[in-house]
């Protein structure tokens, strides 16, 4: 079972260590739970845990993504994501990372995890006795 | 957290649960940089109120033992950590806003 949080504003949060291996990054990120979004996304964590790897994020590989704040572009990269599970042993996951280009804004907004990972999970989201289990 | 990546191969898409741990160092390697992270985020969290009334709409970096510096964007936060070598787990940062806005995603 891999355990989250929720925040002062009651946002469910997770926590996970990222890795991306072509540009010989790790991080520690704390994803806001996202069911709306359809993949998983970098935002203010992209300079700190890219630094000055952010110049080999390649052009080739971009998408566009669309929310309510309008379009804005990210870099995708393969990329583990590891969860603590103390139970089960914890929870890797290889997948396309979608990183928020800064220059371009969303830099500032809250790292989301979404659908690409959370579909092949049960979630226990109980916010009313502050509990967030996550069953993989 | 000190990664080997001469160690990591090229393509990992094969790579088993069990050789991504390995290769970040080993399980226990792992468990502790969650534990570092954590320890961090905790300083954070208690930390959180008394800095939002001195810098507020700043940026600032935590360590465990407290406050590592104030910045005015995220490019200088990048900017503090590559410069002082600071690896995760080993700090957070967070954008103090005193009117934080309502998040639609």
């Amino acid at each position: 079972m891999i355990v989250g949080e929720f925040d002062a504003n009651g946002r469910p949060l997770v926590r996970a260590q990222v890795i991306i291996p072509r540009l010989h990054r790790v991080g520690d990120v704390w994803f806001q739970v996202d069911t709306g979004a359809d993949f998983t996304c970098l935002h203010r964590e992209t300079r700190p845990i890219l630094g000055p790897a952010m110049n080999r994020l390649s052009r080739d590989r971009t998408v566009i993504g669309r929310g309510i704040g309008g379009s804005s572009p990210y870099f995708v990269e393969r990329a583990f994501l590891v969860f603590r599970d103390d139970q089960r042993g914890n929870e890797v996951r290889q997948l396309n990372l979608w990183i928020a280009d800064p220059e371009r804004g969303n830099d500032s907004n809250a790292s989301l995890l979404g659908l690409n990972l959370l579909r092949l999970w049960r979630m226990n989201f109980d916010p009313r006795n502050r509990t967030l289990q996550f069953f993989p | 957290m000190e990664i080997d990546w001469s160690r990591w191969p090229e393509n990992t898409d094969n790579l088993r649960k069990e050789e991504v741990i390995e290769l970040m160092g080993g399980l226990d390697a792992v468990n502790r940089a969650f534990d570092d992270f954590h320890e961090v985020t905790a300083r954070l969290d208690k930390d959180r109120k008394a800095l939002l009334r001195k810098y507020p709409h700043k940026w600032v970096i935590v360590g465990k033992d407290g406050l590592l510096s104030v910045e005015d964007s995220l490019e200088e936060v990048s900017k503090f950590t590559e410069s002082n070598k600071l690896k995760h787990p080993h700090f957070a940062i967070e954008y103090l806003d005193p009117d934080p806005p309502v998040m639609i995603l």
